[in-house]
C-alpha cells in the first residue's frame, strides 16, 4: 500500500559529507533502474512461457525475484512480489488476478525507468510504490498541513512478515478529504490506539506526496470530538470516486468507502453484498467472511458502512447502528 | 469483457504459442491500444493487460441484487455498553458457563443483547445443542449436574428469546440457526414432524408454559419412544421437577436403558423427600459417623467395599479401581453416595449448620467428602451449603484432587451472587490455593456481570 517509514526517525542529521551522500543516492538510483529492468524481463518471461504452471509453482518462484528486488533496493516491489505467491491459490479468477498484478508491475517497472518524463506527483507515487521512503520528518516539514475535524471512519490490522500494520481511515468533515494513517508494530510492540473509529478528532494532517495523496501523518492534534454518523454515498458514487482516483494512480487497490446500503445475500452459499437505495449492489470481499454481524445490525434495513473498496469487493470495517452508534466489525 | 478473457487465455498459454489479442476499450483514443505494439509480444500482452485492468476497475458498474425482507422492530432496549462488552468476552470463551445466566438476567430486565453479537450467540447455542444431545447421559458423574442435554436446549431457548425478532430474521437466512424458530413454534406439528432439536425445543417450552400438558405429552409418548428420546424427556423435565414426578421416575429406575436409569436416579436424588433420597441417606449415615476427637468431634468414615445391587439400581455408577490397587476406590464410592444424599441428612439430626458439619476433620477422606457435598449442594440448589463450602475452600487448607476441580468451580457458578461483592469474601492471598482463586474469580465476574445488567447489589437471580 505505502512504504514503511521509521516512526522514531530523528530529524535530519547533519551530513558529514554531502558529496558522499549524493554518491550513495546516485548508486541507489542506478541499482533500482537495473532492478526494474530485471523485473521487466522476468515478467515478460512469465507471460512468454505461460501462467498456467503458476498453480504448481511454490512460493520460491516469487521469493527469488522478490529477493533480487531487495538487492536492488526496491523493497516496495519485493513486498508486492512476495504477496503474489498466494494469488494462484486464492480461488476462482486467480488467473485474472495474476495477470492484473503482472501487468501493473510491468507498468510500474516501465514508469520507474522513465521517471524523468513523469509529472512530479505521479513520479512521487511511482517512487513510493517502488520502495523509496519519505521520512516522516520531511513530510511534517514539507507540505502545508490540512486542518480539519477528522472523522475516524474505520481501521484494519494486517500482519506481514511478523510486522503488524494498522490502517486507519479518516475523512475531513469540512474538506471531505480522505486520509490514511499507518501505524506499524513489530512483535511485542503495540499499535497506535489513539484514533478510535467512530470518533472525531481536531487535527492538522500532513500528507505524503503522491498523485492520490491519501497517506498522512498527524502533525498536530488538538482534541477529540464527537464523530456522528458519516455521510455515505451510493454504489455508483463509490465506484466513480475510485475511478477518478485510478485515473491518477492506476496502482491504487484500496480506496476508502462509506456507503449507505443494506446487506443482501441470495443464500447461505452466495457471496454477500451491499445494496444501495437505487438497487446498485457491490460484493463484499470474500476474505471478510460471512459478515453475519453486519446482517444482524441491519435486519434488512439500510445502514452506513465504512470500509475498504478493493477490486475484489468491499471489506466492511465499521457500521453505524440505528441509534447512530459505531460498531467495529 | 471478451478481450480481457482473450488476454487471460493467451497469458495462460504463453506468448510463445499464443497470439496476443487486440483489446477494444470504449472511449480509448485511437492508437492508444497500440502502445508498445512493436517488439516483444510478451511485453505487448502485459501492456494491453495493464490498460484493460485500469479500464475494468475504473469502468466497473454496480451489480443488482434483490433486497431481503425487513425484520420486525424489537421494542426492547439494548443492554449497556459494559454489559455488551462482557457478553462479547463470554462469547469469546470467558466463563461460557455463565452465558445462560447473563441471558436470563438480561431477559428478566427486558433488555436485549447488542445486535452484532447475535450471530456469535446463535453459533454458541447451536453448538451447545449438538453437544448436549451427545452428553445427555453424563449425569451426576460429569460436571454438568443439571444435564448437558437440558443445558443445550435451555441455552438455545434463552438465546432465541434474547435474540427476539432479529434472531428469527437471521435464522431465516442461515439454516444452522433453525432452532430459533423451532423453540418459538407451538402446536403439535412440531412435535409430530420436527427433528430432534425442534422436538426438544418444543417440549422444553411446553414444560415452562404448561407444565401439566408437558407431562401428559411425556407420559403419552414414553412407551413408544426409543431410549435416546426417553433420555431427552428426562433432560427436559430436569429443570422443573415437582414432587408428583416421583412415581414416573421410580418406574424409570427399571428402564431397559442404562442411561435412562442413571438419569432418573440423578433426578430423584434432587427431588426433596424422595424415597431414593431416604435410601441414600441411610447409606450415607452408615458410612459416616461422628466421634469425639482430641480437638472436638471428628468424622469417622467407613464406606462399603464396593457398590451393591441396590446402589446400582439407585444410580451409583461402577466404581473404578483405587490408584495402585485392584480393589474399587472407596473414596470414589463415598463421593458418589454423598453426592446423592439429601443435605438435610447431615444437619437436621445433629442440629448443626452446614458450615459446622463441613468444618469437621475427616482426615484423608476430606477431599472426597467435600466433592460429594459440592455436587449435592449444586444438584439440590442448597445455598447455605454452597456458601459454607465456598468459605471452607477459600479459608481451609484443603487440597483438592484434580478430579474434584470441576465440581468446586461449579459451586461458584451457582452460588449466591452476593458472595462476589467486594469484601464479601477474603481477598486471595499468597497462600490461597488455585481452586480457591478460581472460585473467587468466578464470583467476582458474576457480581460485575449482574451489576451491569441492573441488579443493584448483584442479587436477583
Amino acid at each position: 500500500v505505502a512504504e514503511r517509514t521509521d516512526h522514531d526517525a530523528p530529524g535530519r542529521a547533519p551530513l558529514a559529507d554531502p558529496a558522499a551522500a549524493r554518491r550513495r543516492a546516485e548508486q541507489r538510483e542506478a541499482r533500482v533502474v537495473t532492478g526494474l529492468a530485471e523485473l521487466d524481463s522476468w515478467l515478460c518471461d512469465q507471460v512468454r512461457h505461460g501462467l498456467a504452471a503458476s498453480q504448481q509453482a511454490g512460493y520460491r518462484h516469487w521469493d527469488g525475484i522478490a529477493a533480487r528486488m531487495v538487492d536492488a533496493q526496491a523493497p516496495g516491489l519485493a513486498e508486492r512480489l512476495r504477496a503474489l505467491a498466494a494469488v494462484p491459490h486464492s480461488g476462482a479468477g486467480w488467473e485474472d488476478r495474476l495477470l492484473e498484478e503482472y501487468a501493473l508491475l510491468r507498468l510500474l517497472a516501465t514508469a520507474g525507468r522513465s521517471q524523468g518524463r513523469l509529472p512530479p506527483a505521479l513520479r512521487d507515487t511511482v517512487r513510493s510504490r517502488v520502495g523509496f521512503t519519505v521520512r516522516q520528518a520531511d513530510v511534517l516539514a514539507g507540505a502545508t498541513a490540512v486542518a480539519d475535524r477528522w472523522h475516524v471512519l474505520a481501521r484494519r490490522d494486517t500482519v506481514t512478515d511478523r510486522i503488524r500494520t494498522r490502517r486507519t481511515w479518516l475523512r475531513g468533515i469540512r474538506t471531505g478529504r480522505p486520509a490514511l494513517v499507518l501505524s506499524f508494530a513489530a512483535a511485542g510492540q503495540v499499535l497506535d490506539d489513539s484514533l478510535t473509529p467512530g470518533t472525531g478528532t481536531d487535527a492538522d494532517l500532513a500528507f505524503y506526496p503522491g498523485a492520490v495523496a491519501l497517506r498522512a501523518v498527524v502533525a498536530d492534534r488538538r482534541g477529540v470530538a464527537a464523530g456522528g454518523v458519516p455521510a455515505g454515498t451510493t454504489a455508483a458514487g463509490l465506484l466513480a470516486g475510485y475511478a477518478a482516483a485510478l485515473a491518477a494512480d492506476p496502482w491504487l487497490e484500496i480506496w476508502p468507502a462509506v456507503l449507505d446500503a443494506t446487506p443482501v445475500r441470495a443464500g447461505v452459499a452466495s457471496q454477500p453484498g451491499l445494496r444501495d437505495a437505487a438497487a446498485g449492489t457491490l460484493p463484499l470481499h470474500p476474505g471478510a467472511g460471512d459478515c453475519w454481524p453486519l446482517f444482524a445490525l441491519s435486519g434488512g434495513r439500510p445502514l452506513t458502512v465504512a470500509g475498504e473498496w478493493t477490486p475484489r469487493g468491499l471489506w466492511p470495517l465499521t457500521a453505524w447502528d440505528e441509534d447512530g452508534r459505531p460498531v467495529p466489525l | 469483457m471478451t478481450s480481457w478473457r482473450d488476454l487471460v487465455t493467451a497469458s495462460l498459454i504463453g506468448t510463445e504459442r499464443a497470439v496476443v489479442p487486440a483489446v477494444s476499450l470504449p472511449g480509448l483514443p485511437p492508437g492508444a491500444e497500440a502502445a508498445g505494439g512493436a517488439g516483444d509480444s510478451a511485453a505487448v500482452l502485459l501492456d494491453r493487460a495493464a490498460l484493460a485492468t485500469a479500464a475494468r476497475r475504473a469502468g466497473r458498474r454496480p451489480d443488482h441484487a434483490e433486497p431481503l425482507p425487513e425484520c420486525d422492530r424489537d421494542p426492547r432496549p439494548a443492554v449497556s455498553p459494559a454489559a455488551g462488552a462482557r457478553l462479547e468476552r463470554m462469547l469469546r470463551g470467558e466463563y461460557p458457563g455463565l452465558l445462560a445466566e447473563w441471558l436470563a438476567a438480561a431477559g428478566a430486565r427486558g433488555l436485549r443483547p447488542p445486535l452484532q453479537l447475535l450471530p456469535a450467540l446463535l453459533d454458541r447455542a447451536c453448538r451447545a445443542g449438538l453437544a448436549g444431545a451427545g452428553l445427555a447421559g453424563a449425569g451426576l458423574a460429569g460436571a454438568g449436574l443439571a444435564g448437558a442435554g437440558l443445558a443445550g436446549a435451555g441455552l438455545q431457548r434463552l438465546a432465541a428469546e434474547a435474540g427476539g425478532p432479529r434472531a428469527r430474521w437471521l435464522a431465516a437466512l442461515n439454516p444452522d440457526w433453525d432452532f430459533v424458530t423451532a423453540t418459538g413454534r407451538t402446536g403439535p406439528d412440531t412435535w409430530r414432524l420436527g427433528d430432534a432439536s425442534q422436538r426438544r425445543g418444543y417440549l422444553t417450552g411446553l414444560l415452562v408454559s404448561d407444565p401439566d400438558a408437558g407431562r401428559e405429552l411425556i407420559a403419552a409418548s414414553w412407551a413408544g419412544a426409543p431410549g435416546r428420546e426417553r433420555l431427552e424427556f428426562l433432560a427436559a423435565l430436569g429443570g422443573q421437577l415437582r414432587p408428583g414426578d416421583e412415581p414416573a421416575l421410580e418406574a424409570a429406575l427399571g428402564d431397559p436403558s442404562q442411561d435412562v436409569r442413571a438419569r432418573a436416579a440423578d433426578l430423584l436424588a434432587t427431588l426433596p423427600g424422595s424415597a431414593l433420597g431416604r435410601r441414600m441417606a441411610g447409606r450415607a449415615l452408615a458410612c459416616v459417623r461422628t466421634e469425639p476427637g482430641a480437638r472436638g468431634p471428628e468424622l469417622i468414615i467407613t464406606p462399603p467395599a464396593d457398590r451393591d445391587d441396590s446402589m446400582r439400581r439407585d444410580g451409583i455408577p461402577p466404581i473404578p479401581a483405587a490408584p495402585g490397587s485392584a480393589r474399587p476406590d472407596r473414596r470414589r464410592l463415598l463421593l458418589e453416595i454423598v453426592a446423592r444424599t439429601p443435605l438435610s441428612t447431615w444437619t437436621a439430626a445433629a442440629g448443626l449448620s452446614p458450615a459446622q458439619v463441613a468444618a469437621r476433620p475427616a482426615g484423608d477422606w476430606a477431599p472426597a467428602l467435600f466433592s460429594g457435598w459440592a455436587r449435592a449442594a449444586i444438584a439440590q440448589r442448597d445455598h447455605d451449603w454452597i456458601t459454607a463450602l465456598i468459605r471452607l475452600a477459600i479459608a481451609g487448607p484443603l487440597r483438592f484432587p484434580a478430579a474434584a476441580l470441576p465440581a468446586v468451580k461449579e459451586l461458584a457458578l451457582v452460588a449466591d451472587p452476593a458472595l462476589g461483592a467486594p469484601g464479601a469474601l477474603p481477598e486471595p492471598g499468597p497462600d490461597t490455593p488455585p481452586a480457591a482463586r478460581a472460585i473467587l474469580a468466578v464470583l467476582r465476574f458474576r457480581w460485575d456481570m449482574l451489576e451491569e445488567l441492573g441488579y443493584a447489589g448483584g442479587a436477583g437471580t
